[in-house]
């Protein structure tokens, strides 16, 4: 019989993956998740935004980064409705529009009127649009993503340019995404900027938080459990669970435990086979 | 150069030049019908946009070419071109129709019944279909991270033992359970990410930064030149 | 309560996910036939999305009486000259105006917001009275420095200079390290969310994803059932066919 072990066949790895991912799942075990403090900076910046605020909404991620930054949108999105604040949602990637309206559908969003309260603009094409649109929204968005004529819209009437956001935040996972604001957006018109990222972009972004570029950042699908148990903590109405991040905490602390153990395994193996062969001159 | 590289440059160099300055320069000139240079630029944005719009159908026309090619010479995987086609068409078709890129969103000319239909199926091909394939298609990556974690990752040297322990230090901190077993894993992942990886991410940028400067010159004054 | 069209769709959305997931047991026509899907769909999504700015942005406002739009509509519309052998140079007109207005910003952008900013972030007080602050600017200022002098090529990397170039290197490192760490959080989210889809978990965010319910989530094992039949039925009519030629052309 063939002989099977993990360096000869990695489908026992993915076994065993599999495992330590699923058994967690399957108990509904809950984790409480320490608050850091660039998601703290993010969740602070929401709340003691002053009423009637403009809020620009970025989705900068395509479908395949949906386990990531789906969660940081549904969370962020219902505490932004939970606010006075008005809202624009955008996206620099085609997939934005789709998953803005699902984002939507998820959420409760109170008593905000769509056209008074919030609005959906749709898919920025390229930077000459994101530049204009600080200028004149019409000009670049003439209807919205319900067909309906922007300028009769009395969000629009009352912030026509987006120079006058209080806030962007942009879900991003690549580009364009978040360097677009703030190259056109934060250092020419000091608008300020969040960033929702996938994790492996979250360290690129750093300099940018340090240097108070954005005024924080969401890493990942943690970032939104944590913006979760923090929501939850002050709104009692919005549910642990809402954006599905929660659930996933136990089975995220699992899979890293088994990639660590598998780190040491193969060096401990390593050395003990270097060693050997020292041994064996 | 040819002339039509030269015309070419001409248009690159002088729409680059005058991105570059306006919002460095403060004239009240009038242009374009605006009042000063950085609104006869936000101006000139919508007409720019309208040009990059043009190029709406390059991909399907190539996508297009390339599988019916291979339907048409019976290339051993023709039967997938087959279904790449079909599927790529019908979902322009109910995206047109339904989407949030639909011609019509207000139903003024398509009827609200076909446009139902039309935004049942988009729905279904969307969020069942696309999101599936795309996000499993992602997920993969997860099982080969596992795998490599044990063929792959050895400490062979001082530089990818570095590289390790930072690597193990912010995995285990980034696991919620860490803060159970010791709360100083977070403080040391928060320590890593906040300082010397913010450090060498800064470096890395400001030589990118100064990369695309030069080439960005570079490209616009068609430097060097003679080639 | 369960939607019989939404339970199709969860069904179905179970079983795409399984055919891309059985590439990891071995390469098969299910996995190909994910891929040629996704990518039709992609394509045609992406093509009705760029035709309707294309509407918007160049079609509309001739219709509403801004007759000068014709020109960009024309200039937009020479893309298409690279499709024919004789005037092919011509959509190079369109692309030239493309690169002139992206380099033009880049420069004033990138200037601002990478390296202007990121230096005056970087002009931190070396010694401060609380000793952690000291060693993190530490840390930052002498870190940045050394990392930028690690990409200075146009000089030999050796001696004195040599020994700065590699600290800058083991900074390098260290971010590689924590770009590791965090991609494995990253990664790790992703198969977590299509598991708990699989195992039809009242906690996935089916709303949020609009695939169904969790009503309809309870049934997604039957879709595993049916899947791991079908391709063990498959793998076990392949096991004494010889592999395929390769079909990369």
């Amino acid at each position: 019989m063939r002989k099977m072990d993990i360096a000869s066949d990695p489908r026992l790895t993915y076994v065993l993956l599999i495992l330590v991912i699923a058994v967690p799942i399957l108990t509904h075990a809950v984790l409480p998740v320490p608050v850091t403090d660039t998601t703290r900076a993010v969740y602070d910046f929401i709340e003691n935004l002053p009423p009637s605020s403009l809020v620009v909404v970025s989705f900068d991620y395509s479908t395949s980064t949906v386990p990531e930054l789906q969660p940081q949108a549904t969370i962020v999105a219902q505490h932004l409705f939970l606010r006075p604040l008005k809202i624009l949602f955008v996206a620099q990637w085609i997939d934005g529009p789709a998953l803005t309206d699902a984002v939507l559908e998820a959420i409760d969003r109170g008593n905000k009127i769509y056209g008074t309260d919030y609005a959906t603009l749709g898919y920025i094409p390229n930077t000459a649009t994101l530049i204009g649109m600080t200028a004149d929204i019409q000009s670049f968005f003439p209807v919205d993503t319900l067909g309906n004529p922007t300028q009769n819209l009395p969000i629009i009437k009352q912030f026509p340019a987006t120079r006058q956001a209080a806030l962007v935040i942009t879900f991003v996972a690549g580009e364009p995404g978040l360097s677009a604001y703030l190259q056109y957006w934060e250092s020419r018109l000091n608008i300020p900027v969040a960033a929702g990222s996938v994790a492996a972009l979250a360290p690129g972004f750093m300099p940018f938080y340090n240097s108070q570029q954005i005024i924080g950042i969401l890493i990942s699908i943690r970032a939104a459990a944590e913006y979760e148990f923090l929501e939850h903590a002050q709104y009692s109405q919005v549910p642990i669970g809402l954006s599905g991040a929660t659930s996933a905490m136990v089975a995220q602390s699992t899979s890293h435990m088994l990639i660590v153990l598998m780190v040491v395994v193969g060096n401990v193996a390593y050395f003990v086979r270097r060693r050997g062969k020292e041994r064996s001159k | 150069m040819t002339k039509a590289e030269i015309i070419l440059q001409i248009i690159i160099f002088s729409l680059g030049f005058f991105y570059a300055i306006v919002y460095y320069v403060r004239l009240p000139v009038p242009v374009l019908g605006t009042g000063n240079l950085q609104s006869a630029a936000d101006q000139l944005f919508t007409y720019l946009t309208a040009i990059l719009t043009g190029a709406f159908a390059i991909g399907i026309i190539n996508l297009t070419r390339a599988h019916a090619n291979n339907v048409k010479n019976r290339r051993p995987i023709w039967k997938y071109s087959v279904i790449l086609l079909a599927s790529m068409y019908f979902m322009a078709v109910a995206s047109i129709i339904a989407s949030p890129f639909s011609l019509d969103p207000q139903s003024t000319v398509i009827p609200k019944g076909v446009y139902a239909v039309f935004f049942s199926i988009w729905q279904f091909l969307y969020y069942n279909v696309l999101v599936s394939i795309n996000a499993t298609l992602f997920s993969l990556l997860a099982f080969f991270i596992a795998s490599a974690a044990y063929r792959a990752f050895k400490a062979r040297s001082l530089e990818t033992s570095i590289l390790l322990a930072a690597g193990l230090l912010v995995i285990i901190g980034q696991a919620p359970i860490s803060n159970l077993i010791w709360p100083g894993f977070g403080t040391i992942r928060d320590w890593i990410m906040a300082f010397p990886n913010t450090a060498g991410q800064r470096g890395i940028l400001i030589g990118a930064a100064l990369g695309i400067l030069a080439f960005s010159v570079r490209r616009l004054i068609r430097y060097p030149w003679g080639r | 309560m369960v939607d019989l069209f939404a339970l199709i769709g969860v069904w179905t959305a179970a079983f795409l996910t399984l055919m891309v997931l059985s590439f990891l047991y071995k390469e098969n026509p299910f996995y190909r036939l994910t891929e040629y899907v996704f990518v039709g769909l992609s394509s045609g999504y992406t093509f009705a999305a760029t035709l309707r700015l294309f509407v918007n942005q160049a079609l509309s406002p001739i219709f509403a009486g801004q007759l000068e739009f014709f020109v960009p509509l024309i200039l937009g519309l020479l893309f298409y000259a690279q499709f024919t052998k004789r005037y092919s140079i011509l959509y190079r007109v369109p692309l030239s105006l493309a690169i002139g207005y992206g380099l033009g910003i880049t420069i004033w952008s990138v200037l601002q917001a990478y390296f202007l900013r990121q230096i005056r972030a970087t002009m931190l007080p070396l010694f401060t009275g609380d000793i952690l602050t000291t060693i993190g600017n530490l840390v930052i200022v002498i870190g940045t420095i050394l990392t930028i002098s690690y990409f200075i090529l146009h000089r030999e990397q050796k001696g004195v200079y040599g020994r700065f170039t590699k600290a800058g290197k083991y900074f390098v490192l260290a971010t590689l390290g924590a770009v590791f760490g965090t991609t494995v959080l990253g990664r790790m989210a992703l198969i977590i969310q299509r598991i708990q889809f699989l195992l039809g978990d009242a906690a996935f965010p089916w709303r949020a994803l609009r695939i169904g319910t969790a009503d309809e989530g309870r049934f997604v094992p039957i879709a595993l059932l049916a899947f791991l039949i079908v391709f063990g039925f498959y793998m076990y009519r392949k096991r004494d066919v010889k592999p395929e030629k390769s079909t990369k052309t």
